[in-house]
């Protein structure tokens, strides 16, 4: 593994940033607990005399740091907190909900007012009665096992990372680098008339370059990103990726697209890598396996879903080697933490397994409508004036469980296209119909790669890809993938989420010429 | 939280007068939000907020550093002021700093309305229940969404420039699915006013849209003349606009830059029916009349008879290149012609007619290629009418191969497409050629 202070060694301008010490402030500075709690007990007692039958206060401080750059140009460097705190209601199977910035006792008793009379005017208008199903008490704290945090890293040093990282890519012969670092801590107490207090402090970090080529004579330009990925983990994971095998080979392939072969749309065998696969995955099963979107609570937004109840149990979903996981535990997941904004303890649990499907995501809401009789975990405000609703949990393609590296499993396919990184993803309102690219493509022959493609996508529907899939590699090829920015919901909520996968290969599955789709 | 003119001046300055850094500009965001969700014809969830942000960016020399907050105690503004400052001198010079912008004139905004601002919760319930109520009684399933803000933005720096814009926006939107689950229909609409959502008629027209849009057929996937109802053509806009930066095709790394270098500008690169312009005064979106860094924002044209006319541009890359800087427009108007969407039907030997589409991503930026679905209607036109529902179709298509292709365009109205959110979009319905439909989607 390579140490970016060492890769790049000949740095420009960095030894006038250099600070020995970062002389921003890292510290949150937050009322005590004990005051903390007493607001929230005054909300829980004030809500309780308002008729609430359930209430819940969470006060959250959102910071985030973000350091972008161009070549040897600072696009932007900005720090900022956002902090509140919310009150959510149920008075006679209605939600209430208000929010405000300004914490004080005072304060949070008028919000619990106002979420109190919201619930008991839209009382009016409900016409399905809201349900949780029960939850245990907690009294807990959880932390991201993080090793270094990143907000603790001074500026200048992320400059002089980035301007060094830039800087090579113009010498390997890129024309343009952008790069970034972006560290986002988020703290957050809740406490419900179900008798829990819990406090949290997530952190999670991405930091990525994208390098471009432009050939002025042909009006051409190809461009690749990096292949890391938002993670939930400290400035370790900046410490420990591999910036230069990525860098020269970013570059590299980026100037071999030019001359790359422009693909024959057929059905062929595609292997997907891990750094591709979780998007697959994100869209076609995360997604459809959220119980509020199949059930239609998302209709007017993000859609629903073709994994309907009446599926659950039944539908093959895909082959015997596919078994995907829901888990709001797994390590270095953007998802995961200790509890939900329910505050359900969060766990792991079967969502495709051997092919068939099996389980949904929830909520304490949700879970309900599928007969079950307790939540696993996945309510998501991603701000303190947001409602919390049903948000992927990191959700997984399970290792196969025989000895099969990348090596064996493109030796073993003889006429396909590899793929690696994402590019352009797009998919159905219900999950059937999708489209995906990626930033490499090479095509296999008689078992080994034998040149890069260009103008790849793939396209199919999400029952049909997941039957196609007859292998899957082993625990030693498993990577994690992300998003920052899954979105979802009105008004429109993001959340960070994780999916990993070993590389897997999918037989026959339409190829398209994207050159051939614009008309060329 | 709304702070009035003065009260936004006077907290700004308190922000100026405890800077230490040689230059330093500051923002005030605000606003008072709104709204209801729901779903499987009942309320889902609801919220209230009063969000306020102070954005704070410190210069020492040319180098600079930015930090915000949304908490208005002495001690977190100073605090923040001093992140901002010390993030500042950490920093490196930059390379494309450019001085503050001195006091600007500014034109006058028309993009508040007080009945928005005075919207009572009986009046949002009202909406709501009709729509609940006409999707039960007609034996439909309604889902949908409420919301209605008043919000500010306020700027000041050591330069003398200070701005202030106090906005309103109202929106509501509901998706009507079938019984059987093979019809669905939308509306969506956002104005200044809220009074102008028409939410009666709206809803009517999306009930009737998901039964006309019961059990469609299987047409097979091809180059179809299509007619773009103003969502879908919103997004077309949309798409066509955010890709319009005047550096990137200056760098050749643009659609709009030309081989062997330089741009498309004054070449026509459309039909000559295209033309698109960005107003802050148009009556159907009115804007605030500065940009997010104080500039002022004026009537600028894009395309004039399908040649383009210009390009966005930053203060940095305008005094770079010697060409004038053209701040990302607040709005975009694309104009249109006389004809309503009915008689443009009916005067259609053949075509598709698409309410609206869903997930539009970049393929290919070379080509401005984009990839999405259809979503929420599609109908086959035969002989100058609706003849009968077809699946949804997944597109591969350029926004700029569809203003080529342009056969007719019809009467503007304000419209939102599935990917522009609030973002004030003007557009006609567009009649189209050879747009690619790639796939057929079991969607609905």
């Amino acid at each position: 593994m390579a140490v970016p202070g060492a890769v790049f060694s000949n740095n420009i301008g960095g030894s006038v940033l250099r600070a020995e010490n970062s002389v921003i402030e890292t510290k949150h500075k937050f009322y005590d607990d004990d005051f903390i709690k007493k607001v929230a007990d005054s909300v829980l007692r004030a809500a309780k005399s308002a008729g609430a039958s359930y209430c819940d206060f969470r006060l959250s401080n959102f910071r985030s740091q973000n350091v972008s750059t161009r070549e040897q140009v600072i696009q932007n460097i900005r720090e900022g907190e956002n902090y509140g705190f919310a009150v959510r209601v149920i008075i006679e199977g209605t939600w209430g909900f208000a929010a405000s910035s300004t914490f004080s006792e005072e304060e949070a008793l008028k919000i619990t007012k106002i979420a109190c009379e919201t619930a008991k005017a839209n009382n009016k208008i409900q016409r399905n009665k809201v349900e949780l199903v029960p939850v245990p008490a907690y009294n807990d704290t959880w932390s991201t096992p993080i090793k270094k945090n990143a907000f603790e890293v001074p500026i200048s040093d992320k400059v002089n990372f980035l301007f060094a990282l830039n800087e090579k890519a113009k010498f390997y012969g890129a024309d343009y680098c952008n790069s970034f670092i972006w560290a986002v801590n988020e703290w957050k107490y809740f406490a419900s008339s179900e008798g829990s207090y819990i406090k949290q402090d997530l952190h999670r970090l991405w930091t990525a370059f994208d390098v471009t080529v432009v050939d002025k004579s042909t009006g051409g330009f190809e461009s690749r990103d990096s292949f890391t990925v938002p993670i939930g983990k400290g400035y370790e994971y900046i410490d420990d990726y591999n910036w230069q095998k990525d860098l020269e080979e970013a570059v590299e392939h980026t100037k071999m697209k030019f001359k790359a072969k422009s693909v024959e749309p057929a059905k062929r065998d595609i292997i997907l890598d891990a750094n591709h696969l979780w998007l697959t995955i994100h869209e076609s099963c995360g997604h459809p396996t959220e119980l509020d979107r199949a059930l239609g609570f998302e209709a007017n937004y993000a859609g629903t879903s073709f994994m309907t109840p009446d599926k659950l149990g039944k539908l093959q979903y895909g082959s015997n080697v596919v078994n995907i996981k829901g888990d709001r535990t797994q390590k270095d997941g953007l998802a995961t933490r200790g509890y939900d904004d329910d505050g359900v303890k969060t766990e792991e649990w079967d969502i495709i397994k051997e092919g068939r499907f099996v389980g949904y995501q929830t909520t304490r809401e949700m879970a309900k409508f599928i007969g079950e009789t307790a939540s696993n975990g996945c309510a998501y405000a991603d701000s303190w004036d947001h409602f919390p609703i049903q948000r992927m949990p990191n959700v997984s393609l399970q290792p196969g469980k025989n000895k099969l590296s990348l090596n064996d499993l493109i030796a073993d396919t003889e006429d396909g296209i590899f793929i690696k990184g994402t590019g352009s993803w797009s998919i159905d309102m219900q999950r059937y119909n999708f489209q995906f690219t990626g930033q490499e493509f090479w095509e296999i022959k008689n078992g080994k790669i034998s040149q890069m493609l260009k103008d790849v996508a793939y396209q199919g529907n999400t029952v049909d890809l997941w039957n196609s899939c007859d292998a899957v590699c082993d625990k030693s090829e498993y990577h994690l993938g992300g998003s920052f920015f899954c979105g979802k919901g009105e008004p429109g909520q993001v959340s960070p989420v994780s999916h990993g996968a070993s590389p897997a290969r999918f037989r026959k599955v339409k190829i398209l010429n994207t050159s051939k789709e614009a008309g060329n | 939280m709304i702070l009035s003119e003065n009260e936004a001046k006077n907290l700004l300055e308190k922000v100026l007068t405890n800077s230490k850094a040689d230059a330093v500009s500051a923002s005030l965001d605000g606003n008072n939000t709104y709204n209801i969700r729901f779903a499987r014809n009942s309320i889902s969830t609801n919220g209230f907020s009063d969000g306020l942000t102070l954005n704070i960016t410190s210069y020492f020399g040319k180098k600079s550093g930015s930090a915000s907050t949304n908490k208005f105690d002495d001690i977190s503004i100073k605090e923040t002021i001093k992140k901002s400052e010390d993030i500042a001198k950490l920093s490196p010079e930059n390379k494309e700093y450019m001085p503050l912008l001195a006091q600007q004139n500014y034109s006058e905004a028309y993009n508040f309305s007080g009945e928005t601002e005075n919207l009572t919760g009986e009046q949002r319930s009202e909406r709501i229940s009709y729509i609940l109520e006409n999707a039960v009684s007609g034996s439909v399933t309604a889902a949908g969404f409420s919301e209605d803000s008043v919000s500010f933005n306020a700027l000041m720096n050591s330069n003398s420039l200070f701005a202030y814009n106090k906005a309103s926006l109202a929106s509501l939107s509901a998706t009507i699915r079938t019984a059987d689950g093979t019809g669905s229909g939308r509306f969506e609409k956002c104005y200044i006013n809220s009074g102008d959502i028409e939410y009666k008629a709206l809803a009517d027209w999306a009930i009737n849209r998901s039964k006309l849009s019961i059990d469609p057929a299987e047409i097979k996937p091809g180059r179809y003349t299509v007619i773009l109802e103003p969502a879908a053509a919103a997004d077309m806009l949309s798409l066509c606009i955010n890709s319009m930066s005047s550096r990137w095709a200056d760098e050749g790394r643009s659609y709009f830059s030309k081989k062997g270098g330089g741009t498309l500008i004054d070449e026509s690169i459309a039909s000559s029916m295209l033309n698109i312009y960005s107003d802050p005064a148009d009556k159907l979106a009115p804007t605030s009349t500065f940009s997010y860094s104080g500039e002022p924002l004026n009537k600028t044209i894009w395309f004039e008879n399908g040649v383009l006319r210009n390009l966005h541009r930053n203060r940095f890359w305008a005094e770079k290149t010697s060409q004038p800087s053209i701040p990302y427009p607040a709005n975009v108007i694309m104009q249109g012609g006389s004809k309503s969407l009915d008689e443009m039907i009916l005067q259609t030997d053949e075509a598709i007619l698409v309410t609206r589409f869903w997930y539009i991503r970049s393929v290919d930026p070379r080509t401005m290629l984009f990839t999405g679905l259809t979503r929420d209607g599609v109908f086959e036109i035969k002989n100058g009418k609706i003849t009968r529902p077809v699946k949804n179709f997944r597109f591969n298509e350029s926004p700029m191969d569809v203003f080529k292709n342009i056969i007719e365009l019809g009467k503007t109205e304000k419209a939102v497409g599935s990917e522009t959110g609030d973002y004030p979009l003007v557009v006609p319905p567009i009649k189209t050629a050879d747009f690619n439909f790639s796939s057929l989607s079991d969607a609905v």
